[in-house]
This record gives structure tokens, sequence and C-alpha cells, in this order.
């Protein structure tokens, strides 16, 4: 199915709006949906794996996301973008997984980074050696560590707006709370992410 | 006769402060007391200087690669309920 044709295009050439796809969806064409699947399974992935922190529990959101999208697709107003509808569908499902996790990992905020590894921070450079980029896959390694010890509240603030990329008000928008509250949270969430880090700064 | 301080900011308010700069949100006034703080302070420079390297850390975060196997069993899970309504 994967890899089956693109949905044929109204204008040869041009793309399909999401909306195009959502309206085709709607009426239940198979093949609409599956572009929008396309379009979106990777930055659908992407979150779930920032908020869950391994794969397997991601791979189980990101089915979750796209079965439960197609299930409510009808429902689909379109008062939001297709994406952010999306998108706020796989937090849900996402922070519904960390609920249930029973054996959560939470840590006090203050408590300090056991490890000790000498890790050197740096910004992702095209033409860097090949220990510097070991070295930024190490430490990719540990801010995914250190996202994961956050509370989740913090953690799906911070995903949201510095791994993401999205804007305050699309948080706001996504999680349903105010824009103050997500600026808030937002900034407790680096202030414990810096303290775990802060070694390797 | 008590000479008038120029006002500065102390480290409580710093931290908040700190906030809006990193995002690039404090007026002049804020910036210009928050820089002039961290000068005398090594403390909050270095809360400053760590804070805006672990944003920079988030933000310049590729994106993940979506492992082949999570795209086949996407696609498996969809099989079972994608039916084109009649």
């Amino acid at each position: 199915m994967a890899k089956s044709k693109s949905l044929q295009l109204a204008v040869p050439g041009l793309p399909v709006s999401d909306k195009e796809l959502v309206r085709r969806a709607q009426q239940g064409k198979v093949e609409a949906f599956e572009e929008l699947v396309r379009l979106y399974e990777r930055k659908v992935y992407n979150i779930t794996y920032r908020l869950l922190g391994n794969e397997e529990d991601a791979n189980e959101a990101l089915q979750d996301t796209f079965v439960r999208a197609y299930r409510s697709i009808s429902r689909f107003k379109f008062k939001s973008s297709f994406y952010t509808w999306l998108y706020r569908i796989a937090t849900n499902v996402s922070l519904t997984k960390l609920r249930r996790r029973k054996t959560q990992e939470t840590v006090s905020l203050d408590e300090p980074v056991k490890n000790t590894d000498d890790l050197k921070y740096d910004i992702p450079d095209s033409h860097s050696t090949p220990e510097q980029a070991f070295e930024q896959k190490r430490l990719r390694e540990r801010l995914q560590e250190a996202l994961a010890r956050l509370p989740k509240e913090y953690r799906t603030v911070v995903v949201m707006r510095d791994l993401e990329g999205l804007s305050n008000e699309e948080v706001s928008a996504t999680l349903g709370i105010t824009v103050p509250a997500v600026k808030s949270r937002l900034h407790r969430g680096r202030m414990a992410l810096r303290e775990q880090l802060a070694r390797y700064l | 006769m008590r000479k008038k301080k120029t006002r500065i900011c102390d480290c409580t308010e710093l931290k908040v402060w700190a906030a809006l700069y990193v995002e690039g949100e404090a007026p002049p006034t804020i910036r210009q007391l928050l820089l002039l703080h961290i000068q005398t302070c090594r403390a909050c420079a270095q809360l400053v200087h760590s804070l805006q390297r672990t944003v920079d850390l988030c933000r310049l975060q590729p994106n993940c690669d979506m492992p082949a196997q999570a795209h086949e069993k996407l696609w498996g899970a969809l099989k079972k309920h994608l039916k084109p309504k009649k």
C-alpha cells in the first residue's frame, strides 16, 4: 500500500491541497487519506518519538494516530489546518500512552545528572569530523534522555516549541491551554532541561 | 544626601527575565538591565548562557529518521482499517 501510486492530481503537476485531500477523504476516497498519511507520517513519527522516547511506543502511537484520524476525519470541520488537528491527535495519543506507563521514570528536577561523560556541546556542522559527529550523536542521546526525565507537562511543551518549531499559539491550540500557560511551562521545562544538561553545555 | 543608584536587577528578577531574553522578547530596557547584571554576576551569566545553549541545542536537532519498520507497520495497520465508502 505504501508504494501505491500517488493520488491522481486535479491538475497534473500541481499538488493537491490538504483541504482538498481531506474533502476527498471525507467522501470516502481512501487514496486521498493515503496521500495525507504519506505527507505527514514522518512528522507524526517525530512527535511521537520525541514525546515517548522509544521506537516501540512511537510506532504504536503513530499507527493509533492515523487510525484515529481516519475514523474521525468525517468530523473534521476545517476550523484549523489538517496538520494542527492531526498533531493534536498524535499528542493526545502519546500523552495517553505516557499516563499508562506503569514504570514511568520521573526524577526530581533538582536531582543532579549522574552521567559524568565529558561531552562537549557543539553546533551540528555538515563539515564536522567523525569525532565531532560522534559527539553530536551522543549529545542528541543525552538530550533525549533529559527530555524523557522531564515531567510530561513540560516535556510536551518543550518538544513542540523547541524541537518541532510550533509557535506558542499553535501549542496553545493543540494542548488546549492558554498562551501564558504555554510560556510558563516552556520556561520551567527549559530550566529543568538546562539543569540536566548543564555539565555538557 | 543619598546618591540615586542606577537600577540593577537582582538574581531573582533575572531568572524571570532570562525567559524573555532567550525568546528574544525582552524589551530593550530589560535586556539592558539583564546584560549589565550578567557582567558582574557570574552565576547569572552562566544561567543565561546555558539556558540559551539548551534552547539552541533543541532547535538544532535534526528530525529523527523514521525507521523503515515503522513505515511498514503503519501501512500494515492502515490496510486493515482503510475501506472505501460505497
